[in-house]
C-alpha cells in the first residue's frame, strides 16, 4: 500500500517541484511544518497551497515546509496523491504537524497505460489492473497466477502444477488459430519475446523421438519475482492495444515494478513455508480388483503378490520455501531498490524440484534540475529444475510417461525385485518409479532483463525519451536415461545435450507533448522503436556409456554420437506511433492512436502494416444536467481499432533448402541430405483484428461501489492459419493468410467496500466474464478452406483420430465426434451409426472471480474463488482407461468394469467422454495478522497463513477440469482436452514478513 | 556545470543515433539454402537425389505402413494386440480383415507421409536441378529422380488405383491436380521408367562398390518385369512378352546370381557384396543415415537373449499357420522363421523366461489380446552380424532382388504357355537354392505358393495375392469372407479428398 503511494508521489514529484518553485513569494507571514502518514513516517514532496492563491510549496526530505507571506485568513490545502486532501485554516498557527491519510480509492485511479501512465478517470479504453496490495499470497506463485481470476476478460489457467510450470493467458478468448494467442508482455516498458517460450519447447524431443521429457515451455516470466512486482495492467481493447500494434491482438500484458521512495531507508525480509499435496487421484483397480476380473475375464495374471496404488508411489508431500529480501533507499535525485529472492520448490512427484534466484535493481536519478530524468532497470533471475518425464504426447503403449505408467502398471507388483531392481513388464510397461532416477532431465534458465530510460524535458511542454531494452535469456536442458531403464532400451545410456541462446534488443524514441489551454488538455506522444530478435540452439544426442556416471559431464565417454544439430534464426519489428489524448474539461475524452509496424516475417510488399484506432468517452456524471447524488462517477466509453498478430515464426515468406538431420549413404561414405525445408508464401501478411468496444464506469454512494461493464466485438481476418498443402508435395503444410474468427462477449468488474468501519471491514471484489467465439469462414480466394482436424487424440487405439475440429460457424474447441446413447450388450451405442458430430464445445459460456477481503483490528482474511461455466472437457484420461481389452497388460479404471463395456470391444472416441467441466474452485484463503510494533526497530511485522487450490466443486469425474493439455510446439494448442498433465496441487503455506 | 554537460552531451549524441535508425526488414538467414542458387556441382545435385531415395526408402522400411500396407491384408502377416498392452490398433485391424475405411489413418499416412511427399521432393528437386545452369552435369541425377518419382508414383498406382499425376516443382492451389486413371498413370510410369532406363548406367558399366545403392539400368528393368506382370489389373490387358523382355534385360547382364542362401540377402554383413540385389537402400544408424528397426517390431521380448541384443524387442508383426504349412520340412527357408519351441543359438539350449517356461511360439489365437507367445517370425533382416544403434540395425532395405526376376520370367513364360520348360527351371533353380525337391512341372498355384515362400515379408505378397486372385476369393485366419473385386485398390484418404476437392474418391468406397 504505502510503496504503491510512493510511486506515484515519485512520478509526480518531479512535476511538481518544477511548477512550485518557479512560483515567487511576495508576503511576508511565514509558517512552517512537518507532514507525517499515519505510520509516522515523514512524506517528502506533499504540496502545499495557499488556497485561492498561486503561492505554495512542497516538502522537504524530512518531510517539513515553510512558507512565507501567508495571508491571515489563509487556508492551506496539502494535498499529496494518494491520500485524502486536507485543509487548514492557519489562523493563529506558525507552526503545523500534518498527518495525512492514504486514500485507496483515488490510487485506483492510476493506470499503467502503453508507454505512460494515466488517471483512470481519463481512460477512453478497456484497461484492467491489480496492484501488490491485492496480489493473492502464497508459495511460487507465478506473476501470471497474481492476476489469475482477479480480472474480468483476463483467463488464466495454468498448464501443469509441475515447479516453475507456465501459463496459458487469454484476453477476451483466442483470436487466432496457428499463431500465437499469447497476450504480449511487456516488462518495465520492454516488449519480451514470446518465441522464448517457443524455443524452449522446441528444447524437447526431436522428430517424436525421446517425446517422453516433458513438453511444457517454461513460464517467459519465471524470472521475475512477483514480490518485485508493483502493478500488473492488462490493455484490453484496441483502442488501448493500438499503441502496440501489430502485437496488440492478445492484449497486452504490462508489469510494473516497485521502485525505491525518497527520503526512507527500509529493509524488508519474507520468507516462507509450505507443504504441497496431490488433490485427487484417479480411481483405478486396487490389486484385488485387478486380481478378481482378471479371474472373471478368463485371463492370466501375472501375479508378484503386491497390492499397491502405483499413484502413492509417485506422488508424495512436497515441501517448499522461499527468501526474500529487499531494501531502498533514496534522496530527492536518486533513489534505488535493491532485492533478492531465493527458492526451493519440490514437486508433489517424486524426481521433480526446482531451485530458483533473482535479483533486481531499479535505480532512478534526476539530473539538470529534474529536467532530466534516468531511469535503469536490471533483473536478472536464474533456475534450477529436475523435471519429470510428463509428457502429454505420449502413451501409446510403450511406457513413455511416469505419469500414465503409474496409473496402468500391474498393482500386483512391489517396486523392486529380491535383487533390488526395478520391477518392469518388457517390452513396454516402465516401472513408474524407476523414472524418478532413472530419466533425468535438468534443465537451467537464465535470464536478464535490462533497461535504461532516459527522460529529458527539454523545452517546456515537450519531453524527449530514449528507452533501451536488453534482454538475455540462455536454456540448458541436459537429459539422460539410465543404462538400466527399460526406456533406454539398447541404448546404454542415452544422454541429449541442448543449449538455446536467444537475445533480443530494444531501441525506442518517444517526443511527448502535454499541455493545457484552458480548459482544453493535450496529451500527444510519437515514437519509433526497433526491435531486434536473435536465437540460436544446438543439441546433440549420444549413447553408449560404460558408466551412468558419465552423463552430460563427460559427452567424451559415449560409444556413439546419435545426432548433431545446431540453427539459429533472427526477426525484426520496426515500428513508428502515435497517440493524441484530448480531454475537454475531464468531461469529454478523446484518444487517437496510430501505428505502423514492419515485420521482417511477412513477405515483401507486405512487411508493413497500419494500425488505426480511436476512443471516445463522456465523464457523464461530469455535466451539469446530471444531478444524482449517489453517482459518484460515471463514464461512458466507445472505441474501435484495428491491431495484428505477427506470432508465426521466422522465414514463413521464404522457399528454403536445409540439411535433413539423416544422411543416406552412398559407397560407404554419407552424403548429407539436403531438400526443401518450406515453400515460400510471398504472400504472406499481417492478421489483422479490429476490436469495437463500448463500455461504462462507474463509481457509486462515494466510491464505496465502483465498477466497470464491457461489451466487445473482435473480428480478426486474415488468419495466419497453417493450411495444408494439396499433394503431391513433400511440404504439407504451409502458413497462409486464411479465414476469420470472431470473438465477442460482455464482461463485468464489481468493487465493493460492503462494512467500513475503524476496527472492521470487508472489501469484496467480483468479476465475470463472457465470451462467444465463432469461427467464421475458413478459406480466402486462394486456398480452399478446410475443417482443420485438432486435438489428436493419444493412446492406444485412438491415435489417428482427432478430439477437435475447427469448422465454419463454430468456435474453436469445438469437439467432434461420434455420440454415445448407451451400452447395449456390452456394446457401445452411438446415434446416426456413429456418425460424427458436434458433441461438446470447450468455450466456456462464463468465468468468474470473486474475492473476499476482511480485516478485524489486525486480523485480515481473504478469500478467492474463481469459476467457470459451461464448458465440456475431454477427458481423455478415462477414454483410454475405460476399456477392460487394457487388461490384463494394463491397468484400468473402476468405470472400465462398472460400464459394462464387454472386453472385445475397441477404445472409441466419443461423447462417453466429453464432460462439462464447469468448476468452482477456492484459490486462495489467506488468514494474516499485523503486529503492533510501533516502538521497536522493526516498522511492520506480519505473519500469515495461506491455502491454495484449496477445494474445488465440480462434477468433473478426471483430475482437474481446468486443463491444457498438449501446449506442444506443434499445431494447434487445443482447449478443455485432459491427458497427462502434471497435476495441480493443494498447497499450505506460513510466511512471515518484516520491515525495518 | 560539469555533469550537466555531460548530461546535455548525451542525451543530444543518443537522439543523433537514433535520427539515423533504419527501416531494413530483410530477413536474415542462417544455415538455410535457396533452391535458386544452391545446384552447381554434381555432390550438390546428389545431396537432394539421395533424400528422394531416403523418402522411398520409408516405402521398405519395417516400421512404416509404407512397408506394411504391402503385408497388411494378406495371409502372411498379421500385428494382433499384445494381452501385456499393446500393438492393438483399429486402423491396423481394418487393414488385416479388408474392411478399409476412407478415414482410416494407415492409409492416410501411406498416402500423405510417405509416398506423396516423396514424389513431391521428386518434383522440387528435378525442377530445380532442369533449371540450374549446370543442368548438362547432370543427366544421370535427374534420370535417378524421374525413376524415383516413377517408383513413388507405382507404389501409389499399386495401393490407391486412380491418383493425380503432377510432375511441376509445386502445387498450385488454384489449379489443383485432378485424378487421372489407373491406366493412365501406369502409363507414366512406365514412360518415366523406360527414359530414366536410358540414362542410368548399368550395373556393368559402375563400381559395384562406389555406386551402391544407386539406381542402375536394371534397377528400372526389375521394376518395369514387376509392373508389367501385374499389367492386367491395372490395365486390363496383360504384357508378359515385355516382362520377359525386362528379365532377360538383367539375366542377360551376367551381373547377377543367387546367393547360397535366401537370408543371405538381408545381413548386415553383405550389402554391396551380395550378388543378388538389385535395389535397395542403404542404412547406417552409426552415422545416422537411416534405421532398419525389424527386430524391434518383430521379435519376442526373450529374443533379447537369444541374440544377445541391447534391447528388448517389442513383440509386434508375426504370421499363423496359413503360411508356415506351405512350407515342406526340408526347406532351408524354414530357418528363416521361427515357430514351436524355442533355443538358443546353439539349438539345444531352451529359451526360457524368468520362471523356467520355455518359450513356444503357437499361431495366432486372439487378435485383439495375443499372448505373449502367440504368432511365429520371419527373421529376413538377421540380427546376427548386425552392428546397433540402440534398437536400430544397419541392413539395408532391400527392394528387389535376382530370385524375383527370374520367378517372374518364369511365370510370364508360363503364363504365355511358351518356353515352360524354361519357366520350370528357373522355378526350380530357386527351390534347389533352398534344399527343395525339383518339379517337374507348374501350376499357376504352385508359382503362386512358391513365391509366397520366397518372399514371406519382403512386401510381394499383397500384389502376388491380387493378381493370383486369393486376396479375393481366398479365406484364411483373419478373414473368413470374400473380398468384394473393389477393394483391390485402398479408398482415397479423407484428409486428401478435403484438401483437394478436384480428387475422385474410389468406386464404392
Amino acid at each position: 500500500m504505502k510503496d504503491l503511494i510512493i510511486l506515484f508521489r515519485k512520478a509526480t514529484i518531479t512535476a511538481l517541484m518544477c511548477l512550485l518553485c518557479s512560483i515567487a513569494f511576495a508576503q511576508s507571514h511565514s509558517v512552517t511544518g512537518i507532514v507525517k502518514d499515519v505510520s509516522g513516517e515523514p512524506m517528502i514532496g506533499v504540496n502545499i497551497a495557499v488556497k485561492g492563491t498561486a503561492s505554495g510549496t512542497v516538502t522537504d526530505i524530512d518531510g517539513k515546509f515553510s512558507l512565507s507571506n501567508v495571508p491571515e485568513k489563509a487556508i492551506l490545502t496539502i494535498s499529496f496523491i494518494g491520500y485524502v486532501k486536507q485543509e487548514i485554516a492557519v489562523g493563529e498557527q506558525k507552526s503545523l504537524n500534518v498527518t495525512l491519510v492514504s486514500d485507496s480509492k483515488t490510487l485506483k485511479d492510476v493506470v499503467v497505460v502503453g508507454y505512460g501512465t494515466m488517471k483512470k478517470s481519463d481512460l477512453t479504453g478497456s484497461v484492467t489492473s491489480v496492484t501488490s496490495e491485492n496480489f493473492k499470497t502464497g508459495m511460487d506463485l507465478s506473476p501470471q497466477q497474481l492476476m489469475q481470476g482477479t480480472l474480468a476478460g483476463v483467463n488464466v489457467s495454468e498448464n501443469s502444477g509441475k515447479p516453475g510450470g507456465s501459463s496459458t493467458i487469454r484476453v477476451r478468448g483466442g483470436t487466432s488459430i496457428s499463431a500465437s494467442n499469447d497476450p504480449l508482455f511487456v516488462i518495465d516498458g520492454v516488449p519480451i519475446s514470446t518465441t522464448v517460450g517457443v524455443g524452449n519447447a522446441n528444447l524437447s524431443g526431436n522428430t517424436g523421438k525421446n517425446d517422453y521429457f516433458d513438453q511444457e515451455p517454461s513460464n517467459p516470466l519465471s524470472s521475475i519475482n512477483p514480490n518485485d512486482i508493483e502493478s500488473i495492467n492488462i490493455l484490453k481493447d484496441a483502442s488501448a492495444t493500438a499503441i502496440y500494434g501489430s502485437r496488440g491482438a492478445n492484449g497486452v500484458v504490462l508489469i510494473t515494478t516497485k521502485k525505491g521512495k525518497a527520503g526512507t531507508e527500509q529493509l524488508n525480509y519474507s520468507y516462507s513455508l509450505g507443504t504441497s499435496n496431490v488433490t485427487k487421484k484417479l480411481d483405478v483397480l486396487t490389486a484385488d480388483e485387478y486380481r478378481s476380473e482378471i479371474k472373471s475375464l478368463g485371463l492370466t495374471i501375472d501375479d508378484k503378490g503386491d497390492n499397491a496404488n502405483w499413484q502413492d508411489r509417485i506422488f508424495h508431500s512436497a515441501s517448499t520455501f522461499n527468501h526474500y529480501l529487499s531494501f531502498m533507499s533514496g534522496n530527492e535525485r536518486t533513489n534505488y531498490r535493491a532485492s533478492l529472492g531465493y527458492g526451493e520448490q519440490q514437486g508433489i512427484i517424486i524426481g521433480s524440484n526446482m531451485n530458483d534466484a533473482n535479483i533486481r535493481m531499479n535505480v532512478i536519478h534526476s539530473a539538470l534540475n529534474d529536467k532530466l530524468k534516468i531511469d535503469l532497470r536490471l533483473n536478472y533471475g536464474e533456475s534450477y529444475t529436475n523435471q519429470s518425464p510428463i509428457s502429454n504426447t505420449v502413451g501409446s503403449e510403450m511406457g513413455t510417461c511416469m505419469l500414465y505408467e503409474a496409473y496402468v502398471f500391474n498393482p500386483t507388483y512391489p517396486i523392486r525385485d529380491s535383487e533390488g531392481n526395478y520391477y518392469n513388464v518388457a517390452p513396454y510397461r516402465v516401472n513408474p518409479v524407476s523414472f524418478s532416477d532413472q530419466v533425468l532431465d535438468k534443465r537451467r534458465i537464465r535470464r536478464l532483463i535490462g533497461d535504461m530510460t532516459a527522460t529529458y524535458n527539454f523545452y517546456k511542454p515537450f519531453t524527449f525519451q530514449v528507452n533501451m531494452g536488453y534482454n538475455y535469456d540462455n536454456t540448458n536442458r541436459n537429459s539422460y536415461i539410465s543404462k538400466n531403464s527399460l526406456l533406454g532400451n539398447g541404448y546404454g545410456g542415452y544422454v541429449s545435450v541442448q543449449k538455446l541462446e536467444d537475445y533480443s534488443k530494444l531501441l525506442e524514441t518517444i517526443l511527448k507533448y502535454n499541455q493545457s489551454f484552458g480548459k482544453h488538455n493535450i496529451d500527444a506522444m510519437a515514437g519509433y522503436s526497433y526491435q531486434y530478435f536473435y536465437d540460436d540452439m544446438d543439441r546433440t544426442t549420444a549413447y553408449g556409456f560404460l558408466s551412468d556416471t558419465f552423463k552430460w559431464y563427460s559427452l567424451d565417454a559415449a560409444q556413439s554420437i546419435e545426432s548433431i544439430s545446431s540453427s539459429a534464426e533472427s526477426n525484426k519489428l520496426i515500428s513508428m506511433y502515435g497517440r493524441i489524448n484530448y480531454n475537454y474539461d475531464d468531461k469529454y475524452l478523446v484518444t487517437a492512436t496510430l501505428r505502423r509496424d514492419g515485420s521482417s516475417r511477412f513477405g515483401s510488399g507486405h512487411k508493413w502494416g497500419l494500425f488505426p484506432s480511436a476512443a471516445l468517452s463522456w465523464r457523464i456524471s461530469k455535466e451539469k444536467f446530471f444531478k444524482c447524488n449517489f453517482v459518484s462517477d460515471l463514464k461512458l466509453r466507445a472505441s474501435y481499432g484495428v491491431t495484428g498478430n505477427q506470432e508465426i515464426g521466422n522465414y514463413n515468406s521464404l522457399t528454403t533448402l536445409g540439411a535433413s538431420s539423416s544422411g543416406y549413404i552412398v559407397g560407404g561414405n554419407k552424403i548429407t541430405i539436403v531438400l526443401p525445408q518450406q515453400y515460400s508464401n510471398p504472400d504472406l501478411k499481417w492478421e489483422q483484428t479490429a476490436q469495437t468496444d463500448f463500455g461504462v464506469d462507474f463509481s457509486l454512494f462515494n466510491s464505496r461501489i465502483r465498477g466497470n461493464v464491457d461489451y466487445y466485438y473482435k473480428r480478426t481476418s486474415d488468419l495466419l492459419l497453417s493450411v495444408a498443402v494439396p499433394s503431391p508435395s513433400l511440404i504439407t503444410s504451409q502458413i497462409a493468410n486464411v479465414g476469420t474468427v470472431t470473438n465477442k462477449g460482455i464482461e463485468a468488474e464489481l468493487g465493493l467496500d460492503v462494512i467500513n468501519y475503524k476496527d472492521f471491514s470487508w472489501d469484496a471484489n467480483l468479476n465475470a466474464s463472457h465470451n462467444k467465439n465463432k469461427v467464421t469462414s475458413l478459406s480466402n480466394g486462394k486456398w480452399t478452406g478446410n475443417n482443420v482436424q485438432v486435438a489428436p487424440c493419444q493412446g492406444q487405439g485412438l491415435s489417428g483420430t482427432y478430439a477437435q475440429l475447427i469448422m465454419e460457424g463454430q468456435p474453436l474447441g469445438t469437439f467432434y465426434g461420434k455420440k454415445f446413447t448407451g451400452v447395449v450388450n456390452g456394446v457401445e451405442q452411438f446415434a446416426n451409426n456413429g456418425a460424427k458430430q458436434i458433441i461438446g464445445c470447450a468455450q466456456p459460456k462464463l468465468t468468474f472471480g470473486i474475492t473476499n477481503t476482511f480485516r478485524y483490528k489486525q486480523l485480515s482474511l481473504s478469500v478467492m474463488m474463481r469459476g467457470s461455466v459451461g464448458n465440456d472437457v475431454y477427458n481423455a484420461m478415462a477414454n483410454n482407461l475405460s476399456y477392460l481389452s487394457y487388461l490384463p497388460g494394463k491397468n484400468v479404471l473402476k468405470r472400465a468394469i462398472t460400464d459394462g463395456v464387454s472386453r472385445d470391444q475397441p477404445v472409441t472416441y466419443s461423447s462417453r467422454f466429453i464432460e462439462n467441466g464447469s468448476f468452482l474452485r477456492m484459490d486462495n484463503v489467506t488468514l494474516g495478522y499485523d503486529f503492533n510494533v510501533k516502538q521497536l526497530l522493526i516498522t511492520k511485522a506480519r505473519i500469515y497463513m495461506s491455502a491454495q487450490n484449496l477445494f474445488i466443486i465440480t462434477g468433473y469425474k478426471g483430475v482437474d477440469p481446468e486443463v491444457n493439455s498438449e501446449v506442444s510446439r506443434t499445431g494447434i494448442a487445443p482447449l478443455g482436452v485432459d491427458y497427462l498433465s502434471y497435476p495441480k496441487a493443494r498447497t499450505f503455506s506460513f510466511g512471515i514478513n518484516i520491515t525495518f | 556545470m560539469k555533469t550537466k554537460n555531460v548530461f546535455k552531451i548525451l542525451a543530444l549524441s543518443t537522439g543523433l543515433v537514433l535520427l539515423a535508425s533504419c527501416t531494413n526488414l530483410d530477413e536474415e538467414i542462417y544455415g538455410k539454402l535457396s533452391p535458386d542458387t544452391y545446384y552447381k556441382t554434381e555432390d550438390e545435385a546428389l545431396s537432394s537425389v539421395a533424400g528422394v531415395y531416403y523418402r522411398l526408402s520409408y516405402m521398405l522400411s519395417p516400421s512404416t505402413d509404407g512397408w506394411r500396407a504391402g503385408e497388411y491384408g494378406t495371409d502372411e502377416m498379421f500385428c494382433p494386440g499384445r494381452a501385456s498392452g499393446g500393438w492393438y490398433d483399429e486402423d491396423n485391424m481394418q487393414m488385416m480383415s479388408h474392411t478399409v475405411k476412407s478415414d482410416n489413418g494407415a492409409i492416410k499416412r501411406l498416402w500423405g507421409t510417405y509416398l506423396f511427399p516423396e514424389i513431391g521432393a521428386a518434383n522440387a528437386v528435378l525442377a530445380s536441378l532442369k533449371e540450374s545452369p549446370n543442368v548438362s552435369k547432370f543427366n544421370g541425377l535427374i534420370a535417378e529422380t524421374r525413376a524415383l518419382r516413377a517408383y513413388g508414383y507405382y507404389y501409389a498406382m499399386d495401393y490407391f488405383g486412380n491418383v493425380p499425376i503432377f510432375t511441376g516443382a509445386k502445387v498450385d492451389p488454384n489449379n489443383l491436380p485432378t485424378t487421372n486413371t489407373r491406366k493412365d498413370v501406369y502409363d507414366f510410369i512406365v514412360t518415366e521408367f523406360k527414359a530414366a532406363a536410358k540414362d542410368l548406367p548399368s550395373i556393368t558399366a559402375v563400381s559395384k562398390t562406389a555406386y551402391y545403392p544407386r539406381f542402375t539400368k536394371e534397377a528400372i528393368y526389375t521394376a518395369l518385369a514387376s509392373l508389367y506382370l501385374n499389367a492386367k489389373g491395372y490395365t486390363g490387358t496383360d504384357d508378359y512378352e515385355d516382362v520377359i523382355a525386362m528379365c532377360d534385360s538383367v539375366i542377360n547382364t551376367n551381373a547377377y546370381s543367387l546367393e547360397k542362401n535366401v537370408g543371405d540377402c538381408f545381413l548386415a554383413t553383405n550389402k554391396s557384396k551380395s550378388t543378388e540385389i538389385i535395389s535397395s537402400f542403404s542404412v547406417d544408424p552409426s552415422k545416422n543415415a537411416g534405421s532398419n528397426q525389424f527386430i524391434l517390431y518383430t521379435q519376442n521380448a526373450l529374443d533379447q537373449y537369444k541374440y544377445s541384443l541391447p534391447f528388448s524387442p517389442a513383440n509386434g508383426y508375426c504370421f499363423t499357420d496359413d503360411a508356415l504349412s506351405r512350407y515342406e520340412k526340408c526347406d532351408n527357408r524354414l530357418k528363416l522363421l521361427e515357430y514351436g519351441p524355442q533355443y538358443y543359438l546353439d539349438g539345444v539350449t531352451p529359451l526360457c523366461y524368468s520362471n523356467g517356461t520355455q518359450l513356444v511360439l503357437t499361431t495366432i489365437k486372439d487378435m485383439v489380446s495375443a499372448a505373449d507367445n502367440e504368432g511365429y517370425r520371419v527373421l529376413k533382416y538377421s540380427p546376427i552380424g548386425v552392428t546397433w544403434s540402440g534398437y536400430n540395425a544397419n541392413n539395408d532395405l532391400v527392394l528387389e532382388r535376382y530370385a524375383n526376376v527370374l520367378l517372374m520370367k518364369a511365370e510370364a513364360e508360363f503364363r504365355l504357355g511358351k518356353n515352360t520348360d524354361d519357366a520350370l527351371k528357373l522355378v526350380n533353380q530357386i527351390r534347389q537354392r533352398s534344399n527343395c525337391p525339383t518339379w517337374t512341372d507348374l501350376s499357376l498355384q504352385k508359382i503362386e505358393d512358391e513365391r509366397a515362400r520366397e518372399f514371406i515379408w519382403e512386401g510381394q505378397r499383397r500384389r502376388d495375392m491380387i493378381r493370383f486372385g486369393d486376396f479375393f476369393t481366398g479365406k484364411w485366419f483373419y478373414k473368413t469372407t470374400t473380398t468384394e473385386d473393389w477393394r483391390g485398390i485402398y479408398p482415397i484418404p479423407d484428409y486428401e479428398l478435403q484438401n483437394n476437392p478436384k480428387l475422385k474418391q474410389n468406386t464404392n468406397y
